[in-house]
């Protein structure tokens, strides 16, 4: 009894009772899905029967010669290689337009900030108006000055870069809002020793401004890099992939598709695992080169 | 190099805060000029307008006769040395120096060549390839200051340079710091709260309380004669023994001490003491009873504190502590004496006080009468 007391009140079970619903939570949602989705990667299933025969490395084999996973790879590197620059640089001018005491700077600030917290599928209605080839406002703005009408959604070579538009507004706020908390970190008084030292403004925002903001441009890219190699969400709802046959595919679509729709979960659990891989590998490949680059003020 | 005139330059900070209150000062080509005052009086405040950080509410400042008020920072050709240094932290020593050069878009090989000139001047060739984070609090400041230096601008503006150094490093800081000076004759003016750097450094000093300029001259001349209770109380260390007195038919009393000014109108006055003017009485010479309460051995001499009879006056420079005593009013005053005396707490020491070495002021003003 006294034993049993002592080791209730020890720092263990305290300590436990605090992170146990955490490792709870991960255990059952994060950790779970990994094991059983690189066991399921190594079998033959549709998700339905219940018979699971283990097939070994056939799965990864199959990656080899997928032609629509090819296509789709080529779609999430492109949309990658653009979204990411253009989101962190346009968030980045933003977040210095922002940063200066104007009247209705909070307003300005909010309004940034909205499109984050609005679910994709409002944003992806609103954007289908938009973008829509007969009767959206965008067409209809461009007709104004003698351009157009463009397909965007309908157009194969554009679909993509329309999906990017529209993922690109949709998060540049979050990147703007870590911008603007970066820069209230850049002491007032070097801007003005640079002043006084005789440099222009964009040389200020050149060589002080933009070197100080490293650290959160390597936190940025990193995750917008994680996030939009899994794109998924828009081109679901928006673009079905298409237009047909796979002008918008990308990979988490196509992996989602197979296990989902084409019953090749085993298949599709190959595919997931290598994406993991390829994210991590880059993740680590740009902390890397980041922190040579990046400037941190301890 | 140049010379630097504020005329009338007053700031106002949100329609309420007068921080600098028409300031009128002419710094000549080459001088080293001081802003001392206690915190809070706009010496920062007058700087930042020469630097053109801080725009003036009203007057006027020029440089070598033009006009600059509307003139940005970047066209001022002046340097500035920050308190806390303001290095550029992700640069190497030698970007930091060269960073105003290549603004200015001077060749590599002359950035080369001055950089390695300045560096050498002030000891940071070891140094130049490290960050700020990498140097000691020394070393920035010398960074700092070879920063402002190496564009060889008009002026130089230095906000408490020595203020983050230990006592040591400000010591030999402050003797570097006027051998430069005395070596490139580059107009400085140096804002400073301690009145031992204002004392050392400068060819004229700049009292200012409230954002009023109190005083303006050569140290020496502050120290002697100050114009009024507040720099008689804020220039010297430690400061002037200042007694409430009073005047009736050109005799001042003011508790045991009486002094003869013929002349000399009727009413309150404050007067002042310096500590080394208060030395112990041979016999027979007429003397103020002094009881010894603390004493401070420095080695060259002794500061004792002790109490007299009397009653402080304030000289709104600094906190005075009031004399704990019990009846009759007793006032605190510090006196140097000759480490040969040797005194005790408790001592009674009759001090003697040569009329000629006490300074007398208004007490409703503040102004210095005599
Ligand atoms: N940006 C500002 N806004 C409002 N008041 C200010 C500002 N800067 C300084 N002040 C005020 O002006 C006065 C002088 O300040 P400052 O020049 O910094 O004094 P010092 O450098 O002598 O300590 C102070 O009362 C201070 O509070
Ligand atoms: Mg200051």
């Amino acid at each position: 009894m006294g034993r049993l007391r002592r080791a209730l009140a020890s720092d263990h079970v305290a300590g436990w009772a605090f992170i146990g619903p955490a490792v709870l939570l991960i255990g059952v949602f994060g950790i779970l899905p990994i094991v059983w989705g690189l066991v399921l990667s190594f079998q033959k299933s549709d998700l339905i029967d219940p018979n699971t025969p283990f097939v070994g490395l056939t799965n990864y084999r199959a990656l080899a010669h997928d032609h629509v996973l090819r296509i789709a790879a080529g779609h999430t590197l492109v949309y990658t290689g653009v979204f990411v620059p253009v989101s962190v640089i346009g968030a980045l001018f933003v977040a210095v337009a922002l940063n200066r005491k104007i009247h209705l700077i909070r307003f300005y600030r909010t309004a940034v900030f909205v499109p984050v917290v609005a679910s994709t599928i409002a944003t992806s209605i609103m954007f289908l108006w938009l973008f829509d080839a007969q009767y959206g406002l965008a067409n209809w703005l461009l007709g104004k000055i003698g351009v157009g009408p463009f397909g965007f959604f309908d157009s194969p070579r554009g679909a993509l870069y329309a999906i990017i538009a529209m993922t690109v507004w949709g998060w540049v706020g979050f990147d703007v809002i870590i911008y603007l908390a970066a820069l209230q970190g850049i002491p007032h008084e070097l801007v003005e020793a640079a002043e006084i030292d005789g440099a222009s403004r964009w040389s200020i925002f050149r060589s002080i401004t933009v070197p100080l903001l490293g650290p959160a441009t390597l936190l940025l890219v990193v995750w917008s890099s994680i996030n939009a190699l899994q794109l998924f969400d828009e081109v679901y709802f928006v673009t079905h992939g298409g237009p047909p046959p796979y002008n918008t595919a990308v990979v988490v679509w196509w992996l989602f598709s197979l296990a989902f729709r084409l019953g090749a979960a085993g298949y599709a659990a190959a595919i997931a695992y290598v994406l993991f891989l390829a994210i991590l590998v880059l993740t680590m490949v740009q902390f890397w080169v980041g922190n040579k680059v990046v400037h941190y003020s301890s | 190099m140049a010379q630097v005139v504020l005329d009338h330059v007053t700031k106002v900070f949100d329609d309420q805060v007068m921080a600098v209150d028409d300031l009128t000062l002419t710094v000549g080509d080459g001088e080293f000029i001081i802003l001392v005052g206690p915190s809070g009086c706009g010496k920062t405040t007058a700087l930042r307008m020469l630097a053109g950080l801080e725009k003036v509410t009203s007057g006027r400042i020029a440089i070598d006769g033009r006009v600059i008020n509307d003139v940005s920072p970047r066209d001022r050709d002046i340097a500035m040395v920050f308190q806390n240094y303001a290095l550029y932290p992700h640069m190497t020593v030698f970007r930091n120096l060269a960073f105003g050069l290549r603004q200015r878009k001077v060749p590599s090989r002359e950035i080369d060549r001055r950089v390695h000139e300045v560096s050498e001047i002030l000891g940071l060739d070891e140094l130049l390839k490290r960050r700020p984070a990498q140097l000691s609090g020394g070393q920035r400041q010398r960074v700092a200051m070879g920063r402002a230096l190496v564009r060889e601008p008009k002026a130089f503006l230095l906000d408490e340079p020595l203020s983050n150094l230990d006592a040591k490093l400000r010591v030999q800081m402050r003797a570097e710091l006027k051998r430069l000076h005395q070596r490139l004759g580059v107009t400085t003016i140096y804002v400073t709260h301690d009145q031992v750097e204002a004392m050392t450094l400068g060819d004229r000093i700049a009292v200012l309380s409230g954002g009023k300029l109190q005083q303006l001259g050569p140290p020496q001349d502050v120290y002697d004669h100050p114009v009024n209770v507040f720099v008689a109380g804020f220039i010297g260390s430690p400061p002037m023994n200042l007694l409430r007195a009073n005047a009736v038919n050109g005799r001042i009393t003011a508790g045991d001490l009486q002094l003869d000014i013929p002349g000399l109108a009727d009413g309150d006055v404050v007067v002042g003491v310096r500590p080394e003017m208060l030395r112990p009485a041979g016999d027979g010479l007429p003397a103020v009873p002094f009881t010894v309460d603390v004493v401070e051995p420095l080695g060259d001499e002794i500061v004792v504190h002790g109490t007299v009879a009397g009653r402080l006056a304030g000289s709104g420079a600094d906190d005075q502590i009031p004399a704990t005593g019990s009846g009759a009013e007793l006032a605190t005053v510090t006196a140097r004496f000759d480490p040969q005396l040797r005194p005790t707490v408790g001592d009674r020491i009759p001090l003697r006080i040569r009329p000629e070495a006490v300074h007398v002021f208004d007490a409703r003003t503040g102004e210095a009468i005599r």
